[in-house]
């Protein structure tokens, strides 16, 4: 049933050391029954990163986010082929910086604020709509609970 | 139809019929741009490697009249004088940019070839919408997911197709346009240059211009026994094309599956990234006389070293790298220059290495490759002059009796980068900030 098969030779190199073929694991005992669930691995990158092409990450540089609970260093992760609502975390192009920002689209002054999350912080007023570049949405941040990582 | 065409492909299974070609604006600027918005609308340029000479500019630096191939030496003033920011080529953040941009087209079109670090063939044939509503859909997805602009032309062949792109680029708002017939378009013909024509290079197109043909219209309409008499059969192909025939696929092409490996194990581990770029330039080499020995070209590098799988004393180690090349090559320079890259990239101090290796892949016959986008800094006739001495006294006196020089001390090889941007997308200490 479990047969070895001689899968290669080992040979001796011009050194002393011996060389032995590498060709993975084989199993010679009984198989495991969860042999075939060995691909079902929980993985970060599936659940964070919905949209691969569209998906870019950015740091946190500030706190006027922070009631949102993003505090400056965590991973801010943005996907660019989301389109922005209101209401949403997105982050926009302000002055050449990225900003990360609530999104609050005022329907009777037809104006958007990038709204601040963080009261020390103050909210940017757009006047002019098509000086905003919302350049995507936040979908997920990532934070670092280690005292020194 | 014409019984006498030059004799081109059988139609195949893999016969496109409703083409598109899209094709990224200055796309070493828009991949900088993307990820630093700060850059958008200023002059930028992008030096090649070493900082020689300009390999791309952003609209405003076009504006001022800085020409590609520009060498970085001689802007020196102009560059102070102006403000322009420069940049050397970050080819992490391109091939990123690269791959994200022919990920995003295959989330529309089922059949794709990717011709170049940035333009993309597509089967537009049996998609559900309207051929001109795919390609604004095609335009529209890549600009708004990964921030870059580009031009889409549709054609019923890749020359005409290649065509559209340069018109949608230079003629319209839109970014899009499309040729059924090129005989529907002469009066705007007239006014392209036959240079621009795909597989129309500097060479031809002075001699067509000898013979009085000039514009695109021109060629369109020129007797085909004159292009016959005086032109080899690849120019005739692209007339034919030209005229709605079905000749050229690159996308049948470049899909050959074969590759060319050359590895081997260490006698002794290595740790010095000297030791282990010097182990691989010979195996880029070998690789490389191999191919040049086929009569191939390859557009793939993929690097590999790994440490000894089975030791006690340390975790395994196993890297890989694949370098896309912005055009096929079967240069040792330069092959041999992009191992030296790949390999500082999987390289690791802590880490005794055992094997390494060097896999050229995505090879196709020299023959037919075009000469015209990249040949200013890439590919040319010096090189070809340059590489087929060094083959023959190689041949003649025995390998190696030539080599290739490799400096020396672990800094000097490396490419000089003096303005090179963040990794943005590949290194967790790059990422750019949001404030």
């Amino acid at each position: 049933m479990h047969a070895l098969n001689l899968v290669g030779r080992a040979f001796r190199s011009s050194h002393t050391k011996i060389v032995v073929p590498y060709f993975g694991l084989i199993h010679c005992g009984f198989p495991s029954p969860a042999e075939d669930y060995v691909l079902a691995e929980l993985s970060l990158d599936e659940l964070i990163i919905l949209n691969p092409p569209a998906t870019f990450m950015l740091r946190a540089a500030g706190n006027s986010m922070r009631d949102v609970n993003i505090n400056a260093g965590d991973i801010v992760v943005v996907d660019k082929s989301r389109s922005a609502k209101h209401n949403n975390i997105v982050i926009a192009v302000y002055q050449g910086d990225f900003v990360c920002k609530r999104l609050v689209i005022d329907r009777q002054s037809n104006r958007i604020i990038l709204q601040a999350e963080n009261p020390d912080y103050p909210s940017i007023v757009v006047e002019d709509r098509d000086q905003l570049e919302i350049w995507g949405v936040v979908t997920w941040t990532a934070h670092c609970h280690l005292d020194a990582p | 139809m014409d019984s006498a065409l030059p004799p081109g492909r059988a139609m195949t299974t893999k016969e496109w019929a409703e083409i598109a070609l899209i094709d990224l604006n200055n796309f070493y600027f828009a991949a900088e741009a993307a990820v630093s918005p700060h850059l958008q609308g200023l002059p930028v340029i992008i030096l090649s490697n070493n900082d020689g000479t300009v390999i791309s500019r952003s609209p405003a630096a076009k504006a001022l009249g800085i020409s590609m191939g520009e060498p970085a030496f001689k802007l020196k003033n102009l560059i102070w004088q102006e403000g322009i920011e420069v940049r050397s080529s970050n080819y992490e953040l391109y091939g990123s940019m690269s791959r994200r941009f022919v990920q995003t087209v295959a989330t529309l079109v089922p059949r794709l070839y990717q011709y170049s670090i940035d333009e993309v063939f597509c089967d537009l044939q049996g998609m559900p919408a309207p051929p001109l509503e795919t390609a604004a859909l095609l335009r529209s997805r890549v600009l708004k997911w990964i921030r870059m602009p580009s031009g889409v032309g549709v054609g019923p062949n890749a020359t005409l197709a290649k065509l559209s792109n340069h018109i949608a680029k230079k003629f319209t708002d839109t970014g899009v346009f499309r040729i059924v017939s090129a005989f529907d378009h002469a009066e705007l013909l007239s006014e392209i240059d036959v240079s621009e024509i795909w597989g129309i290079g500097n060479k031809i197109a002075s001699k067509l211009s000898s013979l009085g043909v000039t514009s695109v219209a021109d060629m369109l309409y020129v007797d085909r026994t004159l292009i016959r008499e005086h032109f080899p059969i690849t120019v005739q192909r692209t007339h034919a094309e030209l005229q709605g025939h079905r000749l050229i696929h690159p996308w049948d092409d470049g899909t050959d599956k074969q590759a060319i490996s050359c590895g081997r194990s260490f006698g002794r581990p290595v740790t010095t990234l000297h030791e282990l770029t010097e182990a691989a330039a010979e195996f880029a080499d070998r690789a490389t006389n191999k191919l040049r020995a086929q009569g191939s070209v390859t557009s793939v590098i993929q690097v590999y070293a790994r440490s000894n799988p089975f030791s006690a004393h340390a975790t395994p180690y196993s890297r890989s790298k694949t370098i896309k090349l912005i055009r096929p090559t079967d240069d040792t320079r330069e092959i041999t220059r992009m191992v030296a890259l790949a390999l500082a990239s999987i390289f690791n101090e802590r880490v005794a290495f055992t094997k390494a290796g060097v896999v050229l892949l995505e090879l196709e016959a020299k023959q037919g490759i075009q000469t015209d986008l990249f040949s200013a800094f890439s590919l040319n006739d010096k090189t070809e002059a340059v590489m087929s001495v060094y083959h023959a006294i190689n041949r003649k006196f025995g390998r190696r009796s030539v080599r290739l020089g490799r400096a020396t001390g672990e800094n000097k090889w490396t490419a000089k980068a003096e303005h090179m941007s963040m990794r943005a997308t590949s290194d967790w200490h790059s990422i750019p900030p949001c404030y």
